[in-house]
């Protein structure tokens, strides 16, 4: 079978196959989480974890992502589910946004990318803020009710507070496994769809459009500029959509851009990005990923201007 | 526990849950209409599936659609193994893999967990569990005495009738835990939870198994295994001179031996102990990729054995950007991390004595000279001083040090 020779468009398939078999086993794992959680977690089993009042809740789920990591495909379909089993709203979108950077395997991979560049400071400047971050976002989207935030579909799944009282008895193991694997393969399909059309957007983005010329002659004249360098690297997370375990290799190394802008990249990009618009819209809706998205932006943008005076000196400057 | 006195329509459950959707009934209903007796030892008789017509329909659907879902899924976990397998996931470009190393292994893995599990939900279509995966379950499996707590082996000689005991009309074959519901529970949001449970109408999934299938496959056949000569330029000029520093641990520029003989004997890193483990050629140059040469700034002891030394190199080659001259070009390499689409350059500074020779934009070129050490954007960066560089092939192995 001989290849089409290479192509502007066959750049496309390209980039896109490249990220979609990339994604796929993450999104598979989380789906298979999903469908553990649901046929062995006992509903409402969180509430019961969980400190009782809202702020420590919040808090504490913003660690979820130490003792759970994931990366923000396989979460998405986690969350749906865990909202369902009854998780409040305010510590679901908290753990959604905070465990694909508070997670012990994205801070190792951001130490081992930065080795030489301050890796310590780096990497426990973006555990930090994407904490701290997430925390916020969770207390403001927990004053509002699920009704207003979630997807009709997620909110019918929700368990009902008055069936919670019962023992919710584990169902037979091996029923449990049947069931585990039917949802598994159910939140695999759902979500796979949104993230095929996620990556393929940003496939066309990538290779037809980010590294032009002109538009790259932009950037670095921009990259240059105080203020600017951190929204224009969140602008390229966001058509990037890397996979926050690995986003830290690709930015590290980048002598252009300031250290600040650096760790706006590595804070925005796990919470935000072209195929997280589409899997966030398994579970929210279009208005709430849309006020998400620019309380995010706003959100890290005035955070990594903040502490930029802490980052900068120890990083070479170029 | 409540009493088994409120009325209840059961959301449909998972795929093979199917059954009639509207149903409102109270609990006496299950007697007769849809046989939801409490489950009684003395019930003899072999369970009869008495569905409604809109719930065949239904099932059949849904059987449908898993049958459909366990193909798409066969047929990502196919175009997966078979890019693995004839080694087409390490692309037509040299160094430009659509997936890097243990990537590739989990893409497999992957792959091969979707085709089981698509096969797996296919077999157990009809096998009905806990039903209503998506709401408090769990409470409606305990309400029952020993009758219900049967194995699950499909075997219905325990002279108790499943069907009876299964509120989910259309597979009381295999009720299992169905059996053993709750019949108190309220689903006060049962009609709503119909449309999440099957996620859209059956049109609906299918189309959207179609075109996750059809994208997929005419990725796969279209895609020329490689990035155009344009894009590769594009990219590498924009990201040019824009990575340096230190290697990753992974890549690290010193024959990791050459380095433990080093510490081993505290006589620190010498050229000798390097050329016990980066053997010259034929020419006494050091055949050296340019990710090597490129890293090599970042270990000062290496760099301090290494200057001056002949080395010969492999790579792409444009004019020198970065740090503008007459004299000089910069040699680079496409690196990937994870997956193809995040291919970055890492380039190094060729400095010509004279003026320079002829050379072809993004051409792959082999160039020899000897290696030194100078500052570029506050970082120690190889620069080979090029004595000649002549066209080369592609090398199709030149795989990188990570």
């Amino acid at each position: 079978m001989s290849l089409p020779p290479p192509s502007q468009h066959g750049d496309i398939w390209v980039a896109f196959l490249s990220i979609l078999l990339e994604g796929i086993p993450f999104i598979l794992i989380g789906s298979l989480v999903s469908g553990l959680i649901d046929a062995f977690l006992p509903a409402r089993v969180m509430d019961r974890l969980l400190p009782k009042r809202g702020l420590p809740a919040i808090l504490a789920s913003g660690l979820l992502g130490i003792i759970f990591p994931v990366c923000e495909c396989a979460i998405v379909p986690v969350i749906r589910r865990l909202v369902q089993k009854g998780l409040p709203l305010g510590c679901a979108m908290t753990y959604m946004l905070a465990a694909p950077i508070v997670n012990p395997i994205v801070a190792l991979s951001t130490y081992s990318a930065f080795q030489g560049r301050d890796p310590g400071m780096m990497t426990s400047a973006r555990v930090i803020l994407g904490y701290a971050i997430a925390v916020v976002a969770g207390i403001v989207l927990s004053k509002f009710g699920a009704s207003r935030l979630l997807q009709p579909r997620v909110l019918a799944g929700i368990s009902s507070p008055d069936s919670s009282d019962t023992q919710g008895t584990p169902v037979p193991s091996g029923d449990g496994i049947v069931r585990a694997l039917r949802t598994a393969q159910q939140d695999f399909m759902d979500t796979v769809l949104y993230f095929v059309i996620g990556v393929g957007i940003a496939s066309v983005a990538q290779t037809q459009l980010f590294y032009r010329e002109d538009l790259q002659a932009s950037i670095q004249n921009i990259a240059a500029n105080h203020w600017l360098a951190a929204p224009v690297l969140m602008v390229a997370a966001f058509i990037l959509s890397l996979c926050s375990t690995t986003d830290a290799f690709i930015i590290a190394a980048d002598s252009l851009f300031a250290a600040s802008a650096k760790l706006a990249f590595l804070v925005f990009g796990p919470m935000f990005d072209m195929k997280l618009i589409f899997l966030y819209s398994t579970v929210l809706k279009p208005k709430v990923i849309f006020w998400l998205a620019l309380g995010l932006f706003l959100a890290v943008y005035l955070a990594t201007m903040a502490i930029e005076p802490a980052l900068s000196p120890t990083m070479p400057r170029p | 526990m409540k009493s088994p006195t409120t009325p209840h329509s059961h959301s449909s459950c998972s795929h093979g849950c199917t059954h009639d959707h509207d149903h409102k009934h109270g609990p006496e209903d299950h007697d007769h209409k849809h046989e939801h007796a409490a489950p009684a030892p003395a019930a003899e008789s072999p369970a009869t599936a008495t569905t409604t017509e809109s719930s065949d329909d239904s099932a059949w659907n849904q059987q449908f659609l898993l049958l459909l879902e366990m193909l798409v899924l066969i047929m990502i976990a196919a175009v997966i193994a078979y890019f693995i397998a004839s080694g087409r996931i390490d692309g037509a470009a040299p160094n430009m893999p659509y997936l890097q190393g243990y990537f590739k292994i989990l893409a497999l893995t992957g792959g091969l967990a979707l085709a089981v599990m698509g096969i797996f939900n296919f077999l157990m279509r009809r096998r009905a569990v806990g039903c209503s995966h998506d709401h408090d379950h769990h409470d409606h499996s305990h309400s029952h005495s020993a009758d219900c707590s049967h194995s699950h082996d499909h075997d219905h000689g325990h002279g108790h009738d499943h069907s009876s005991c299964s509120h989910d009309h259309s597979h009381q074959k295999d009720a299992a835990t169905c059996c053993s519901h709750d019949h108190s529970h309220d689903h006060s949001s049962d009609d709503a939870a119909h449309a999440h449970h099957h996620h859209g109408s059956p049109m609906g999934r299918a189309a959207a198994l179609l075109f996750l299938s059809g994208s997929i496959t005419a990725a796969a056949v279209l895609t020329p295994d490689e990035f155009s000569p344009r894009y590769m330029e594009q990219k590498a000029r924009a990201l040019m001179g824009r990575s340096n520093g230190a290697a990753p641990a992974s890549a690290a520029p010193v024959p990791a031996k050459a380095l433990a003989d080093a510490n081993a004997t505290g006589s620190g890193l010498t050229l000798a102990l390097v050329e016990k483990y980066q053997p010259r050629n034929k020419d006494g140059n050091f055949e050296l990729g340019v990710m090597q040469l490129y890293y090599s700034g970042s270990d000062e002891e290496y760099a301090r054995v290494m200057k001056d030394q002949p080395v010969e190199t492999i790579g792409q080659v444009v004019k020198d950007e970065v740090v503008p001259g007459a004299n000089r070009l910069r040699v680079f390499v496409l690196q990937v991390t994870c997956c193809a689409a995040d291919a970055r350059p890492y380039s190094i500074p060729v400095v010509f004595d004279g003026p320079l020779p002829e050379y072809q934009e993004m051409g792959w070129y082999k160039i020899t000279g000897t290696v030194n050490y100078a500052d570029e954007r506050g970082v120690r960066t190889a620069v080979l001083k090029a004595s000649s560089i002549t066209p080369s092939l592609r090398p199709k192995d030149q795989r990188a040090t990570f």
